[in-house]
């Protein structure tokens, strides 16, 4: 198009002063050193008034390209098939890649802005129509390609970002078959990662407690089956031993009576933790004095102290601290601590209670020379049911439940319990209460 | 999938040329779109007349040093009874000279005739051309004369006669000047050195541009053509008549003089006692065919006179006696002094038109016509031409128009504003209506490149018993005045 504006001013001066011969020159001049093959001036009428090959003098060029320069417009172009003549013929049939074809540029001839011909400049338009082709098939290659690269995108993408989920979906589907022990592969550190460090930590706990409903269950089951089965002995032997001596018969109904006694004393410990889990039982909070607790429950145990030959010895420093909470439930704590240690220290040994202050906190230590814990149970031993030695703590008249209560109760006052022990030398059980006031 | 194809191959079109879907508004006619002409009222050419017109053209003086020229732009007023040629001759020596330059020609001098015939023009000046101060002025005047006119009317070469004979101050002549870039002043001292070399006596050789006259093929009239000529020692008179002899390889020209057999057997400069400078021939009177021998010496007259310096006429003697009466067109002419001169045959010196008639390949061939100087401009005189027979000698050329119509069939010319228009009875529409594609192109054409020969043409409007016609046969549209098409000339483009 360019090219035909550039024909278009070099024959304007011409066609406006009518002089065929220079506008025949201008034009020819012109396409000398062009690629395009024929430039023809046409009147305000359409009428050729120069051709490059004077074939088409004196034709009214009847083209839309010339009618659209003649109606105003910039410009106009087409493309056409040559025929036999070797004048276009016929309008260019888009997706034809064969034959000859031709294309026509009409652009305006002006003099002083006003419109006096119009400059039609014809090219053989095959080497452009094919390089324009094999553009179009390079594009649709190019285009193609980008699809499938798209599409490969897409789905490594959709993969990348669904894959999480379904694995996490996949956990969850373990997980309501029943089994916690499946975790998510954790990728990254974007979302998806935290969602999996989360569901593999709720897997976690849950599997945990999965195991610990299941252990709790097992020895509850065992805690309770225990003393009846005691029971249903004795009295099996009352029933099919005739005649059954009075003493022994006695004798038998006492332990029997033993038996109820210990499996009372474990469902109320059962009630009190499932009361302390769900919540039931509120904590009546006011100002407790511990050093009242531990000095009552120091007179309470010493008669069994002294029955067993172990001294008993409290060192209660700041009297005057307070904890805000429950006075019967503090009371349990340091009972059952004194009472553990009274049982698992022998004979000449020594129970000592300390009660300090530090940091806003209430310390209180349960000390004795008994014989210890080993290592590996020092975790476990404020698990309910958890016995160090099962058959010697059942002797000793536990219930398996005592130090979990414990714990649970500690817990609830917004406080902390620990254990350090060695083996056949002694534990040692702290208990620390934020001091009332401190929890503001 | 080819839709999808061709909408990306329009869509790239369209990106890479920039161009703008077509206007809706057009209406498709059998597959092309027709385009409303603008009626344009043209008033019928009754009669044959031509206005005045204008045209712009550069005129040269020497300069104030006559060492140069001077051009200036001017626009000139041309007569309708006056050719270019005539005009520009007139402005020279009538005009306003410009700033820096002298006069073109001394007080007083007048145009007294301008002949062109092809590409070479002869100006006569009046004698009182010949009061120059010097050779170096007469150079200058000759030169910006012949440079004016070959500026505006594309000739190849220009000679300027004063009062009829060649001027010049030393026997040796000037000759025509070219029509080239050369500076007048190189030309101007390469005509010094040439003169004083043949002043000095010794062998010299000069080349000089000459205007030769030859008799028309048709023996009606004188036509000058130019030639370069090769002095030796100062004998232009020798050099002149070989010349005369040399094929013109026009056969519209053929040479005044036979090659094979020479004709002028003997050939001298002789000052008669009243003081006139003859060329003094003799020749052998039977070579020279009697239907022809007006115009052969007139050939030779104007040749003569033309070119060599000072010389007033020519005595021809055939055999022992001297011609003293020669049978002209019209009637016998005696001169009983024995010398003919260039005003004896000032009317036979005709001025070319060309016509255009069909060759045998189809394209147009270019034919010379030589008219009365009086005729040229009459443009129906020139149709004339074009209306008749293909000449014997311009073998293989076809008349253009259809059998049966004459120039009686065009009912009027005007020529006005550059247009022509060209007004034909219906009988020339009815005679027209069987010709070809390609005959009809070149009836139009022919007329067409005939008319914008003449420069006050420059396109050409065709009318029918006054009234206009959307075309002559099938193919040519003359809903528009037609300029000029030299493509579809015999040779055009080589």
């Amino acid at each position: 198009m360019q090219l035909a504006r550039e024909a278009a001013s070099a024959g304007e001066d011409a066609l406006f002063q009518r002089d065929g011969a220079a506008l025949y020159d201008a034009l020819r001049h012109f396409l000398s050193g062009q690629d395009a093959q024929r430039a023809l001036a046409l009147d305000l009428n359409g009428v050729v008034q120069a051709d490059t090959l004077s074939e088409l003098n004196g034709v009214q060029l009847q083209r839309r390209e010339v009618a659209a320069v003649l109606s105003g417009q910039e410009s106009g172009y087409g493309y056409y098939l040559r025929g036999e003549d070797g004048q276009p013929v016929d309008r260019f049939i888009i997706g034809r890649l064969s034959g000859s074809m031709t294309s026509l540029y009409a652009v305006p001839m002006t003099r002083e802005g006003a419109l006096i011909g119009v400059l039609v400049l014809v090219a053989t338009s095959q080497d452009a129509y094919r390089a324009l082709a094999d553009v179009q098939v390079q594009m649709l290659s190019w285009l193609a390609l980008v699809a499938v690269i798209v599409v490969v995108i897409s789905v490594a993408m959709s993969r990348y970002f669904t894959r999480p989920i379904a694995e996490l979906n996949e956990g969850i589907v373990e997980m309501t078959r029943g089994d916690f022990s499946n975790r998510v592969r954790v990728r990254g550190h974007n979302e998806f990662a935290q969602l999996a460090v989360a569901f593999n930590m709720m897997c976690e706990r849950i599997e945990n407690l999965d195991k610990a409903r299941s252990q709790f269950v097992s020895n509850a089951s065992h805690e309770l089956k225990t003393p009846l089965s005691t029971m249903k002995i004795l009295i099996e032997t009352l029933m099919y031993q005739d005649p059954m001596d009075p003493d022994m018969t006695r004798e038998f109904l006492g332990d029997i009576n033993k038996e109820i006694d210990r499996l009372n004393s474990v469902i109320g410990d059962l009630l009190t933790l499932v009361s302390m889990d769900g919540g039931e039982k509120k904590l009546e909070t006011k100002p407790v004095a511990v050093a009242d607790i531990l000095g009552d429950n120091v007179r309470r145990l010493q008669p069994l102290a002294r029955e067993k030959g172990i001294e008993m010895t409290a060192s209660l420093r700041d009297q005057a601290a307070t904890v805000d909470g429950d006075a019967s439930r503090l009371t349990q704590v340091f009972y059952n601590l004194m009472d553990n240690a009274i049982k698992y220290t022998g004979r000449g040994g020594s129970v000592r209670v300390e009660m300090s202050r530090r940091d806003k906190k209430v310390i209180v230590k349960v000390i004795d020379t008994g014989i210890g814990i080993p290592k590996e149970d020092q975790l476990h031993i404020f698990d309910r049911f958890y016995r160090v030695d099962k058959a010697r703590s059942r002797e000793t008249g536990g219930t398996g439940l005592g130090l979990s209560i414990v714990r649970q109760i500690v817990l609830l006052h917004g406080g902390t319990v620990t254990v350090s022990s060695e083996e056949e030398k002694g534990s040692t059980f702290t208990v620390e209460l934020p001091e009332s006031g401190a929890k503001a | 999938m080819k839709a999808f194809r061709g909408a990306i191959a329009a869509l790239l079109c369209a990106l890479l040329t920039g161009c703008m879907p077509f206007a809706a508004e057009l209406t498709s006619v059998d597959g092309n779109y027709h385009i409303e002409t603008a009626a344009e009222t043209v008033e019928p050419a009754v009669g044959d007349w031509a206005a005045d017109w204008q045209t712009e053209a550069t005129l040269y003086y020497p300069a104030q040093n006559q060492l140069a020229l001077v051009e200036t732009r001017r626009t000139l007023e041309v007569g309708a009874r006056q050719t270019l040629e005539e005009r520009l001759i007139e402005a020279l020596l009538d005009e306003d000279v410009p700033a820096g330059a002298r006069s073109a020609a001394p007080e007083g001098t007048a145009l007294l005739s301008v002949r062109r015939s092809g590409d070479a023009a002869v100006v006569d000046l009046s004698a009182e051309a010949a009061a120059v101060e010097n050779g170096q002025q007469l150079f200058f005047m000759r030169a910006a004369i012949a440079r004016t006119l070959c500026a505006a009317c594309n000739l190849d070469a220009v000679d300027v006669l004063i009062n009829g004979r060649a001027a010049s101050f030393s026997t040796l002549p000037q000759g025509a000047l070219n029509c080239d870039e050369t500076p007048a002043a190189s030309v101007f001292m390469q005509l010094s050195a040439d003169e004083e070399l043949a002043a000095s006596g010794g062998d010299s050789s000069a080349e000089r541009r000459a205007v030769l006259y030859a008799v028309t093929a048709d023996g009606r009239r004188l036509e000058p053509y130019a030639r370069t000529l090769t002095i030796k020692n100062g004998d232009c008179l020798s050099a002149l008549i070989a010349a005369l002899a040399e094929d013109t390889k026009d056969a519209y020209l053929p040479a005044p003089l036979p090659a094979e057999t020479p004709l002028v057997k003997d050939a001298r400069l002789v000052d008669l006692p009243d003081g006139r400078r003859v060329a003094r021939l003799t020749l052998t009177g039977s070579l020279i065919p009697t239907e022809s021998e007006w115009m052969t010496c007139g050939a030779l007259t104007c040749t003569l006179t033309s070119f060599i310096p000072a010389l007033d006429g020519v005595q021809i003697y055939i055999g022992e006696g001297q011609l003293v009466r020669l049978d002209s067109p019209s009637g016998e002419v005696t001169f009983e002094d024995g010398v003919l001169t260039r005003a004896m045959f000032e009317t036979a010196i005709g001025r070319t038109v060309t016509i255009y008639m069909t060759a045998e390949n189809g394209s147009l061939r270019a034919l010379t016509r030589a008219m009365a100087a009086e005729d040229v401009l009459s443009p129906r005189m020139t149709l004339a031409e074009l209306f008749g027979e293909p000449r014997t000698w311009e073998t293989g050329a076809l008349r253009v128009v259809p059998d049966g119509l004459s120039i009686d069939d065009l009912l009027g010319v005007r020529i006005e504003n550059g247009e022509a228009v060209l007004n034909f009875s219906a009988r020339f529409y009815a005679g027209c209506q069987r010709l070809s594609e390609q005959q009809e192109r070149n009836l139009v054409y022919a007329l067409v490149n005939t008319l914008t020969e003449r420069p006050d043409v420059n396109a050409v409007r065709f009318q029918f018993e006054g009234q206009a016609a959307d075309r002559l046969v099938s193919s040519i549209s003359l809903i528009s005045p037609l300029m000029r098409n030299p493509g579809l000339i015999e040779g055009a483009g080589e």
